[in-house]
C-alpha cells in the first residue's frame, strides 16, 4: 500500500540527511538520552561532530515546532538545543521524524535517585550551584526567546561528571510535558492528558525544578509509591509544597526556595531570573493562603471533599455525578454550610441558574458549559474541564493529534475526539477564558477559536478535525494509511512518498486535510470535488481525477525538480476519461498522445496544461456546439427528403402535364399559322 | 379579377361552354361535324381525365386542334357544305393525321411527367445520400 515496494534505492533518496549533513545511526542507540523518547547517534556529514544524538518523536505527539524554530536560530547554553529536525529511515523500513540535538554530555540525574546505588542526597551547595543556578540562567535565556522547557526531571537531566553543572535535556520531540509525571507538575497541569497540557509558563518550569531539587535533596522521587491521580489529589488537598516535601527534612535554604518554587499561583513562583540570584529568590515572600477547610466533608463518588478545589477536580473528573450534584444544589449548599463561602456559593447559583434557563435543544451542551464554568469558579486555577476532558487552550493542537487520530489499537477513548471538536465547535475555549480574564487574552482565544471553529465547519475532505489536526500542529506527520510507513510533515516531503506509493487511488481524506492545512495555494474548487469519490454524478467525466492531479501538480510545483513517473503513469488510466471533455475526434486523440508522453516524462504540470488548456476547450466546445446543431439540420433535411416522395410525385407530375400543355400550345400556334399559309 | 368573381366565372364555364358549342353547331354545322370527328380521341381524353383541370385532355385538345387547323381551313376554302365536311370527316388519312396528333399529345403528357418525376426523385435520392455522408463524416469528428 505505502513505500513499502519501493526500491531500497529510492527509499534512501526519499530520506535524504536531515538538515542535509544529519544521518541517523540506528545501530547506536543512546538509553536514557532522549528526555523519555528513543535516542539515537548521528553523523555529522559537514564537521563530523560526535556529541550529537536524533529524538524519535512519537508518531502521535508532534513535535514541539514553537520551540524547535528560535531555538535552531540560537542556541542555549546548558539546554541540548535542536540542531535540525526532519525525517528519517529507520531500519525496518519506517520512517519517523527525528529532531538532531546535543547528546548529553554524561549520565542523567535519575542514577542519584536510584536505591541500588546507595547514593547520598545532594548537598545545599551542589543543588544551588550545580542545579539550581545553572538551570536558572537557561530559562532565562528561554524566556527571553519565548520558549518554556517543560520537562525538567531528574532523568532529562545530565552532568558531564560529579560536581559539573547539569545541563537540561532535550524536550523538544513530543508535547510539552508529554513524558512527565504528575509528580513534577503543578496539579493542575498534572491533570490535563499529557497532550492537552499546553506549553504552559516558565513558571511551570520553575515548580518542576523545584520538585527535582526536593527529589535530589533528599534522595528520592516524592510520592513515588502513589499513582498520578493520588498524586494530584494529595497536592490538591495539602497544597504542593506539604505533599512534596511530608516530613522530609530540607536544609533550611532549600525548604524556603522550595516552598516558593512549587506554589500553586504560577504568578507566586520566582521568575528564573530570581533564582540565579539565590538570596533574593529565598528572601521572596509570597502571599498565598492555604486552601479553607469545609467543617464538613461532601462524598463525590466516594471520596470526603474538604476544600473548593478538590471539589472542582473531583466534579470535573465525574461529569455526570458533578451536574447531578451541582443542579441538586448539593455543592451549593456545602460551600454555604461547611465551607463558609458565601459569596462563592453566589457565583455558582448564578452558574446553575443559567443552566436552568437554557433552552437549547441540547441538554449535554448547556450541562457542559454549567460544568466548565462551575469548575472555573470553584478554582480559578484549574484548567479547562470539558466533558471528562481536562486542558490548556494552548494543548488543543497536541491533543487533536493524540486524541483524534484513529490508530486502530484502542488505546484511545473514541469519545475524547467528539468531546474535543464539541470544544471547538462551541467555542467553550473564550467563554472559560473570560472568567479568568487576567490569566488569559480572551480577545485573542476568541479570534483562534472563531478560526478553528471556520475550518471545523469547512464540510468535505478538506475540512473537520482532520484539518484543524493539522492546521494546529505544523510537525505532525501525515496520518494516512497510504503513508503508513512514511514520515510526511512537511509539504515538500508528500509527493515523493505519493510517488513511491503504489496506491491506485494517489490522496485520501487524510491527505487531503494535510495539504489543505500545509498548501497555501487556493483549492477549494479542487477539495469540493475530490470529496466525492463515489458520487457518479460528478458532471464532466474525469472531474475528479482531474482535480486529484491538480492538487498533485501543485505539490510538485514546489518541489521543481522533482519528476513523478510512476505516479503519472498510476493516474493515466483515471484521467483517459477526463479526454471526454474534449469533443473533436481528431483534438481528443492528439490530446491523449500528448497526455501519454507527458505522463512518461513524470511532469504533472505539464499533464495538466494537456487536460486543462480553457481557451482551447471553449473553442472545442463553440465548434462541437455548431456542428451539433449543422448534423441536426442535415438530420431535419433527411427526413423531408424522405418523407416529401408523394408530393414531389404530384408535383413532377403537374409540371410534365404543364409543359406538355405548353408544347400542345405551341403545335397549335404552328397548326394555325401552317393553315392559313397553305 | 377577384377571387369571387373568378370562382363565379369557373362556375359558369360549362354553360358558357355549352352556348359556344351550340351557336359553333347552329351557325358552322359543317364545321362542328367535322370538328366532333377530328377531336373524338380529346373527347374520350376528356372524358377519361380525372384529374384536377384535366391536365391530360387538355394537352390532347390543345394537340387535336392543331391537327384540325388543316381540314377545317380546307373546308373553309371548299365552301364550307356539308358534303365537303362529310367528306373530310371520313377520310381516312385526315382522321388518322388528326388523331395521330392527339395521340402525341397524350404521349408526351405521360412521357413529360414520368421523366420529370424520375429526375426530381433522382435528385432528391443524391441529396439524401449526400447530407447523410457529411452527417456521418461530422459525427465521426465529433465523437461522444
Amino acid at each position: 500500500m505505502s513505500a513499502a515496494n519501493a526500491s531500497p534505492q529510492n527509499r534512501d533518496a526519499q530520506y535524504p540527511p536531515i538538515g542535509g549533513i544529519f544521518v541517523v545511526n540506528f545501530d547506536q542507540v543512546l538509553p536514557g538520552a532522549g528526555g523519555g523518547l528513543p535516542a539515537f547517534g548521528v553523523t555529522d556529514r559537514r564537521y563530523g561532530r560526535t556529541d550529537l544524538m536524533a529524538v524519535r518523536s512519537p508518531r502521535y505527539a508532534p513535535a514541539r515546532a514553537s520551540c524547535i524554530t528560535p531555538l535552531m536560530a540560537s542556541a542555549v547554553p546548558g539546554v541540548l538545543c535542536p540542531l535540525a529536525a526532519g525525517p528519517a529511515l529507520g531500519p525496518d523500513g519506517k520512517a519517523a521524524f527525528y529532531v538532531i540535538c546535543q547528546a548529553p554530555p554524561g549520565p542523567s540525574l535519575w542514577d542519584d535517585l536510584n536505591p541500588s546505588l546507595s547514593r547520598a542526597p545532594w548537598s545545599e551547595g551542589d543543588l544551588m550551584a550545580r542545579l539550581v543556578k545553572p538551570i536558572a540562567i537557561a530559562l532565562d535565556q528561554l524566556v527571553e526567546l519565548g520558549v518554556t522547557h517543560r520537562s525538567i526531571r531528574p532523568d532529562n537531566l545530565f552532568s558531564a561528571r560529579p560536581g559539573q553543572p547539569v545541563v537540561l535535556g532535550a524536550a523538544w520531540a513530543m508535547p510539552p510535558a508529554y513524558k512527565q509525571s504528575a509528580v513534577f507538575e503543578p496539579p493542575y497541569i498534572g491533570q490535563c492528558h499529557p497532550s492537552l497540557r499546553g506549553n504552559g509558563l516558565i513558571a511551570d518550569d520553575v515548580y518542576a525544578l523545584g520538585v527535582t531539587v526536593v527529589a535530589l535533596a533528599t534522595g528520592r522521587l516524592p510520592m513515588a509509591e502513589c499513582d498520578q491521580s493520588e498524586i494530584i489529589r494529595r497536592k490538591l488537598e495539602r497544597g504542593s509544597f506539604s505533599a512534596l516535601v511530608g516530613d522530609e527534612r530540607l536544609p533550611a535554604s532549600v525548604h524556603d526556595l522550595v516552598r516558593n518554587m512549587v506554589a500553586e499561583d504560577p504568578e507566586h513562583r520566582p521568575p528564573p531570573a530570581l533564582l540565579s540570584d539565590i538570596v533574593a529568590a529565598r528572601a521572596r515572600r509570597v502571599a498565598a493562603r492555604p486552601p479553607m477547610k469545609a467543617s464538613r466533608a461532601l462524598q463525590v463518588a466516594g471520596n470526603q471533599i474538604w476544600d473548593s478545589r478538590s471539589m472542582a477536580w473531583a466534579l470535573a473528573q465525574d461529569p455526570v455525578l458533578g451536574i447531578k450534584l451541582l443542579r441538586e444544589g448539593h455543592v451549593d449548599a456545602w460551600l454555604r454550610r461547611s465551607l463558609g463561602q458565601t459569596a462563592l456559593a453566589m457565583r455558582l447559583d448564578e452558574v446553575v441558574r443559567a443552566r436552568a434557563s437554557d433552552s437549547s435543544p441540547d441538554p449535554g451542551r448547556a450541562d457542559a458549559f454549567m460544568m466548565m464554568h462551575s469548575v472555573a469558579v470553584l478554582d480559578p486555577l484549574a484548567p479547562l474541564h470539558w466533558r471528562g476532558l481536562c486542558l490548556f487552550p494552548d494543548g488543543l493542537g497536541p491533543g487533536l493529534a493524540g486524541l483524534s487520530l484513529p490508530r486502530g489499537d484502542g488505546t484511545e477513548p473514541p469519545g475524547l475526539a467528539k468531546n474535543l471538536e464539541t470544544l471547538v465547535q462551541w467555542e467553550a475555549i473564550p467563554q472559560w477564558a473570560d472568567e479568568r480574564p487576567d490569566r488569559f487574552d480572551g480577545v485573542m482565544l476568541k479570534l483562534d477559536s472563531r478560526q478553528n471553529r471556520m475550518m471545523l465547519r469547512y464540510v468535505g475532505w478538506a475540512g473537520g478535525l482532520p484539518r484543524l489536526r493539522y492546521a494546529l500542529n505544523p510537525l505532525l506527520p501525515c496520518a494516512s494509511p497510504l503513508l503508513e510507513n512514511d514520515c510526511v510533515v512537511r509539504l515538500n516531503e508528500l509527493l515523493p512518498a505519493i510517488e513511491a506509493g503504489n496506491s491506485v487511488e494517489p490522496i485520501d481524506r487524510e491527505i487531503v486535510a494535510f495539504v489543505a492545512a500545509r498548501s497555501s495555494v487556493q483549492l477549494e474548487g479542487e477539495w469540493a470535488v475530490i470529496g466525492r469519490p463515489d458520487d457518479p454524478d460528478i458532471d464532466p467525466p474525469g472531474t475528479r481525477a482531474l482535480a486529484v492531479l491538480r492538487v498533485l501538480a501543485s505539490l510538485q510545483v514546489i518541489e521543481p525538480g522533482l519528476l513523478v513517473q510512476r505516479l503519472s503513469e498510476r493516474l493515466l488510466p483515471s484521467l483517459l476519461p477526463a479526454l471526454r471533455n474534449w469533443r473533436r475526434g481528431a483534438e481528443r486523440e492528439k490530446r491523449e498522445r500528448e497526455l501519454r508522453e507527458a505522463s512518461r516524462t513524470g511532469n504533472l504540470p505539464l499533464v495538466v496544461t494537456v487536460l486543462d488548456d480553457p481557451k482551447a476547450r471553449a473553442i472545442d466546445r463553440n465548434d462541437h456546439d455548431m456542428a451539433r446543431e449543422q448534423m441536426r439540420r442535415m438530420a431535419v433535411r433527411t427526413e423531408l427528403l424522405r418523407g416529401q416522395t408523394a408530393l414531389r410525385a404530384e408535383r413532377a407530375r403537374v409540371t410534365g402535364y404543364e409543359i406538355a400543355q405548353s408544347i400542345g400550345l405551341m403545335a397549335l400556334v404552328v397548326g394555325i399559322v401552317a393553315a392559313v399559309l397553305s | 379579377m377577384s377571387k369571387a368573381a373568378s370562382t363565379g366565372m369557373q362556375r359558369h364555364l360549362p354553360m358558357i361552354q355549352g352556348i359556344a358549342i351550340g351557336l359553333l353547331v347552329i351557325t358552322a354545322t359543317p364545321s362542328a361535324i367535322l370538328c366532333a370527328a377530328l377531336l373524338m380521341p380529346t373527347i374520350l381524353a376528356m372524358m377519361a381525365d380525372r384529374l384536377h383541370g384535366r391536365p391530360v385532355g387538355r394537352t390532347v385538345l390543345l394537340f387535336g386542334l392543331a391537327g384540325a387547323c388543316g381540314p377545317e381551313m380546307t373546308l373553309w376554302r371548299s365552301g364550307r357544305g356539308m358534303e365537303g365536311a362529310i367528306a373530310l370527316a371520313t377520310d381516312v388519312h385526315t382522321l388518322a393525321l388528326s388523331w395521330s396528333f392527339q395521340a402525341g399529345g397524350w404521349l408526351l403528357a405521360q412521357i413529360l411527367s414520368l421523366a420529370i418525376c424520375f429526375y426530381v426523385e433522382t435528385m432528391a435520392r443524391i441529396e439524401i445520400t449526400t447530407l447523410e455522408k457529411r452527417r456521418a463524416a461530422t459525427a465521426a469528428q465529433w465523437p461522444d
